[in-house]
């Protein structure tokens, strides 16, 4: 009976009802001070199991988040393991190639003539060292701005870049590119981008999105002119976005300052965190 | 969508995770906040979403999927933070959001606590009977086959039994205060 009357509330308050089943349910409602307060109650059951619920809900997201969390810093570690050995494995054959002098089986060591059998080799290695030595201090900030760009570098995207599904007629070039880019195909969207008209060539908006398309296919430098041109515009649609890109390219390029310059005036989040990674 | 008003929990894992950084990084750039406020809004953005096509309200969407939950997701920020900017994009966002309920405003604060107690003193067995039943909203069917019960019979009477010892509790914390 219980179970039956509860089945009743239910369909009552999700508004279930056929309209003779409300009438006369509402009938009681306004006749039994009981069943009023027996409503009342039910509602705040389901109240309180649907806020439980929700509550519920929420920490198996969180969960997968965590796990999500946690899957995608491994390949990061991965990648830095990977990047210490690879240089630890290239400074030991370096080392192992100055270190020793190679005495081919074709010609054997000459005691009588050490020198003359030795000179040549030794003009033949001091040049490959002295190449050995352009300017650390510089491929090295390269290198580290390399792996700095890869790990905050991403194409600008929000909902509002998301192509219109149009019926079944063929996109126009410059849909195509909107599509290009939305679905990630940079290199297509830079094919087509050079067929789209001057005007739409010329437009700060799509100027920008050429550029976020250069900086993922790794075309860094021809993206860096196309942003510095972009922050002499004035206003725009991606104004506030443009000195992060921009920051991001000089760092690729090694060029710190230029970069810290940009990212102290940037208000993103990820800007203060990067300068401090500097 | 149809998938998660069938009950496809990996479905709503899906979309949880699909644009989740997305969100943190267009949400990131408009709010001040930590990962782990935006997180929180994120969790409240699929929740929202997941109970409106639950419920059979949300059918279709004029949008895609992210850009609602965007709107869905901004909004709880635009709230939380108290933005000034709420009031200028309100009507925006109400009518993108037509129709949605938002738990915010079915509860008052001090009755969340209340509800809460209530539903832990419950035991685990009969909480997860009650939010299959009327949060995820289950048949007798797909609950006895979720949580191995013998029958419809056995289920339906576990249902009525657990939603009886939760109006008590609620009944109790109403004379006691």
């Amino acid at each position: 009976m219980e179970g039956t009357q509860s089945e009743l509330i239910d369909r009552y308050l999700r508004n279930d009802l056929a309209p003779e089943e409300k009438a006369a349910f509402e009938a009681q409602l306004s006749a039994d001070p009981d069943f009023r307060k027996e409503v009342e109650l039910h509602r705040q059951a389901v109240k309180a199991i649907r806020q439980a619920g929700r509550e519920s809900l929420k920490r198996k997201l969180a969960l997968h988040g965590i796990q999500a969390d946690a899957a995608k810093k491994k390949p990061v570690l991965r990648w830095w393991w990977l990047g210490l050995i690879s240089m630890i494995i290239i400074v030991v054959l370096w080392w192992a190639r100055t270190e020793k002098a190679p005495s081919p089986p074709v010609l054997p060591p000459v005691p009588d003539s050490p020198e003359g059998a030795r000179e040549p080799e030794q003009k033949t290695s001091t040049p490959e060292i002295e190449q050995e030595k352009p300017s650390p201090p510089v491929a090295n900030k390269q290198a580290a701005g390399g792996q700095l760009f890869a790990e905050y570098f991403s194409p600008y995207k929000d909902p509002s870049l998301e192509p219109s599904v149009r019926g079944n007629d063929a996109p126009s070039p410059y849909e195509q590119f909107l599509k290009n880019y939305w679905d990630g195909n940079y290199a297509a969207a830079l094919e087509t981008y050079e067929t789209l008209g001057s005007s739409i060539q010329e437009n700060a908006n799509n100027r920008f999105l050429k550029a976020m398309c250069l900086m993922e296919t790794g075309r860094i430098p021809q993206a860096a002119p196309l942003l510095e041109g972009l922050l002499e515009n004035g206003a725009y649609r991606f104004s506030e976005e443009t000195p992060w890109y921009l920051a991001l390219c000089y760092l690729h390029a090694g060029e710190k300052e230029k970069a810290r310059d940009l990212l102290k005036k940037s208000s993103r989040s990820e800007a203060q965190r990067l300068l401090r990674q500097f | 969508m149809r998938a998660l008003r069938e009950g496809h929990e990996d479905a709503l894992e899906r979309i949880y995770l699909r644009y989740r950084e997305d969100f943190f990084r267009w949400a990131g750039r408009r709010f001040k906040g930590n990962r782990q406020d935006l997180e929180d809004a994120w969790q409240e953005t699929v929740v929202v979403f997941f109970e409106q096509v639950r419920s059979g309200y949300l059918v279709e969407i004029r949008t895609s999927v992210r850009a609602f939950l965007f709107v869905v997701g901004y909004r709880i920020l635009l709230k939380k933070q108290r933005k000034t900017k709420w009031m200028f994009w309100k009507d925006e966002i109400d009518d993108a959001t037509a129709g949605v309920e938002w738990p915010e405003e079915q509860y008052l604060p001090e009755e969340r606590e209340k509800l809460a107690a209530s539903m832990a003193a419950l035991s685990d067995p009969c909480r997860e009977i009650l939010i299959l039943r009327y949060y995820e909203e289950m048949g007798i069917p797909e609950i006895q086959a979720r949580l191995g019960y013998n029958s419809a019979n056995t289920t339906s009477a576990t249902l009525s039994r657990c939603l009886k010892r939760l109006k008590e509790l609620l009944t109790e914390d109403k004379t006691s205060t």
